[in-house]
């Protein structure tokens, strides 16, 4: 890992059940990454994809009970990529997650760092 | 007789007379008459007559026209020899003869006397003769007629009576003694025994319409039941008319009585049959409609279906299904027919159908092909399923849900056995990767009893402080109102509840013999209600603030914190450990605890 241009890059975290926004920190920390913020309920999500500086997005479809397909709809007009970390599978998840990168809870941490590499540099081009 | 002396005195004059008379009383007599003379062969056998005289009436008798003069072989070429014969017998003989006797040549039955005309050995016969024909046809006829009414009456069972006024005569077939139980030679036919095997029941009403139809025209029909056989009740159906003469005196009551125990049985199970399935077909909660397999047009529908489709009956009678939108077409009913005439049987599943008032339902359709008398039939069962397909997408939706909250779990526990890989020795790891399974398991079975609506924060202290149950009320005091707690907040004030608890334990007011906790909690009242808690040791050993911090201070603040979307202190006096968890009500407690006074 000598060379990692996206070693600063910012992640905004939108996460309901914060133990597992804790671990995504964790493990987003350890790999150098920079945490933009983090929102368990949507209108702090849709708050921080507004008004903070952030290069990338690990969404959770469902916060709290509530759709989180605003602040996917949100992401997709910042145009700045972002990954869906859902217990759901892609088949059952509306229209408006489809098109982003999918990985279904529970995963491997490293899967989560890899899926982030190759959305950054694509939104960096 | 007249001896040839008193003959010879007698003027021929009056012997002329007499034999005119004679003649005109044969020639005028009902009675065909005829003389014959026999015709002999050379060996002197007769082989034919010839007709010497013939009245008016023989023509009619015979059919055989101009008869005198001719032979009888003439007149009827193949008449039996036996009749020649009989003729010359009687002319040979002297003897008269009567007899009756049929000539297959001439069709006819002949009743006949056969005079000999001259005593023996004369060659004349004269013959005095009916056609017997038509009498006979009638007579046998009557004979047949009155077999077949016996037969018909036998066949029937039926029984019958009549009984003479004038004579007192009352006569019985042997039907009606059985009918009525008796025996034909030991009972007397009377009214009396008749009534007397009539059942007590009926009685009053036999008697009073049979008296009612002692009159002129009277008829009497009535159903009742008598004692049969053995004193088996049976039902019998008695029908008699009344004769009354020119004064209007009844003389005659007659009539038949016919067993219909069973014709009323049968009756009886149609009406019991007719009535059960009927009530089946208005009652049941499936629509059924019955159609016409010629004409696919409805013949029939149950009152479920009128209320499923918002027709009247007498609007969907007469028309095809697709016109209630139940297929989508003329070609789609066609194929069902088609269908139903190889199979029987068709069943559809999720057919939608559109009520009158454009409701949307699913049914499900099962139709029967079978036959009705002299037509085919279809019988559609339809079943709203609308509902059972709600509860089928619910329950979808459900283990969705559960497919979703069971992942979500299994990444907490991912998440907490990384962080407790970080603390501490290996050795160490799982027990304290347990532990902590454990108080998550012991939220989740609380929120579970509750349907995932809430849990009770009592119960929560209690389940994550099971180690301690039975210092509950002496070493750990709670204080707090009844306050039930959101999943996600139980969730995370129980996992800072256990690390404090087993911190305790381990170091703190729980770890010697006098240590004491104390948990308390409040909601405060207003617009904006807070809610606090607080966890405070006292007693305890000398509090040494931790050097590190581990997940299990991360478990403690920041996670609680962000459970409740609060703020947490925890503060490591001399004295004991203490720890406060602000965060608004509304954030921790459900709705339904928020709403009570």
């Amino acid at each position: 890992m000598t060379d990692k241009p996206q070693q600063k890059a910012r992640i905004l975290i939108i996460e309901d059940e914060a133990m597992i926004a804790f671990a995504i920190e964790q493990t987003l920390l350890a790999d150098g990454f920079e945490i933009a913020g983090i929102a368990a309920r949507l209108p702090a999500a849709l708050t921080l994809i507004d008004g903070c500086a952030f290069d990338a997005a690990i969404l959770d479809t469902n916060l709290a009970g509530v759709s989180a397909g605003p602040a996917a709809a949100a992401l997709k007009s910042s145009g700045r990529p972002f990954i869906i970390a859902s217990g759901y599978p892609p088949s059952q998840q509306p229209e408006v997650f489809r098109g982003a990168p999918c990985i279904q809870k529970p995963y491997p941490p490293k899967r989560l760092l890899e899926l982030l590499r190759e959305i950054l540099p694509l939104a960096r081009a | 007789m007249p001896t040839n002396a008193q003959q010879t005195d007698r003027s021929v004059a009056e012997t002329e007379q007499l034999i005119l008379q004679y003649r005109h009383l044969l020639e005028n007599i009902e009675q065909g008459f005829c003389l014959i003379e026999m015709t002999y062969d050379e060996a002197g056998t007769a082989n034919n007559y010839r007709f010497l005289e013939a009245n008016q009436a023989f023509e009619r008798h015979t059919g055989i026209r101009n008869a005198v003069g001719k032979t009888a072989l003439e007149a009827v070429p193949d008449l039996e020899a036996h009749w020649i014969e009989t003729y010359a017998r009687v002319a040979r003989t002297g003897a008269s003869l009567a007899f009756e006797q049929g000539s297959f040549a001439m069709n006819r039955l002949f009743k006949i006397d056969a005079v000999s005309i001259g005593g023996a050995g004369s060659n004349r016969v004269a013959l005095i003769f009916s056609d017997v024909t038509e009498r006979r046809r009638t007579e046998q006829s009557l004979i047949k007629g009155e077999e077949r009414l016996r037969l018909a009456l036998e066949a029937g069972r039926m029984a019958v009576w009549d009984w003479s006024f004038e004579s007192g005569e009352n006569i019985w077939n042997d039907a009606m003694y059985r009918m009525l139980g008796l025996q034909p030679d030991t009972a007397q036919a009377s009214f009396a025994s008749w009534m007397s095997r009539v059942h007590p029941a009926d009685l009053p009403g036999v008697e009073s319409l049979f008296s009612d139809s002692l009159k002129p025209g009277g008829e009497f029909h009535m159903e009742y039941r008598v004692l049969g056989q053995r004193d088996e009740i049976r039902w019998v159906s008695a029908r008699g008319r009344t004769n009354s003469d020119a004064v209007g005196k009844v003389t005659r009551s007659y009539g038949v009585v016919t067993d219909v125990t069973e014709r009323n049985l049968i009756d009886k199970d149609l009406r019991l049959s007719e009535k059960r399935y009927r009530r089946l077909f208005e009652c049941a909660h499936d629509g059924v409609v019955i159609l016409d397999a010629g004409t696919r047009k409805i013949i029939d529908t149950n009152p479920f279906m009128t209320k499923l489709l918002g027709y009247k009956h007498a609007e969907l009678v007469g028309k095809e299904l697709y016109e209630i939108g139940l297929l989508k077409d003329e070609v789609e009913s066609k194929a069902m027919i088609r269908e139903l005439n190889n199979r029987n049987q068709i069943r559809y599943e999720d057919l939608p159908l559109e009520s009158r008032t454009g409701l949307h339902k699913e049914v499900e359709v099962i139709a029967n092909l079978y036959n009705e008398g002299d037509r085919l039939v279809i019988q559609c069962n339809i079943r709203d399923i609308t509902e059972r397909k709600i509860a089928e997408e619910h329950v979808s939706m459900l283990m969705a849900e559960i497919n979703h909250r069971a992942k979500n779990l299994l990444a907490v526990v991912q998440a907490i056995a990384n962080q407790t890989a970080k603390e501490g020795s290996p050795a160490t790891f799982s027990a304290r990767l347990s532990d902590r399974i454990v108080a998550l398991a012991a939220g989740q079975d609380l929120l579970v009893r509750n349907q995932w609506l809430g849990v009770e924060l009592s119960d929560l202290i209690a389940a994550q402080l099971d180690h301690f149950r039975d210092w509950i009320g002496t070493r750990v005091m709670l204080d707090g109102p009844v306050a039930e707690l959101t999943p996600d907040a139980a969730q995370g004030i129980g996992m800072a509840l256990h690390e404090l608890g087993t911190n305790a334990a381990k170091y703190g007011a729980l770890s010697n013999e006098t240590g004491a906790v104390l948990i308390s909690w409040k909601v405060t009242k207003g617009a904006n209600p807070k809610f606090s808690i607080t966890w405070l040791e006292r007693g305890g050993p000398k509090v040494q603030p931790p050097t590190r911090s581990g997940f299990g201070q991360t478990l403690i603040g920041r996670m609680a914190q962000a459970a409740v979307q609060g703020t947490a202190e925890i503060n490591f006096a001399e004295t004991g450990v203490s720890w406060n968890l602000n965060a608004p009500a509304a954030n921790v407690l459900t709705k339904s605890s928020l709403g009570r006074p």
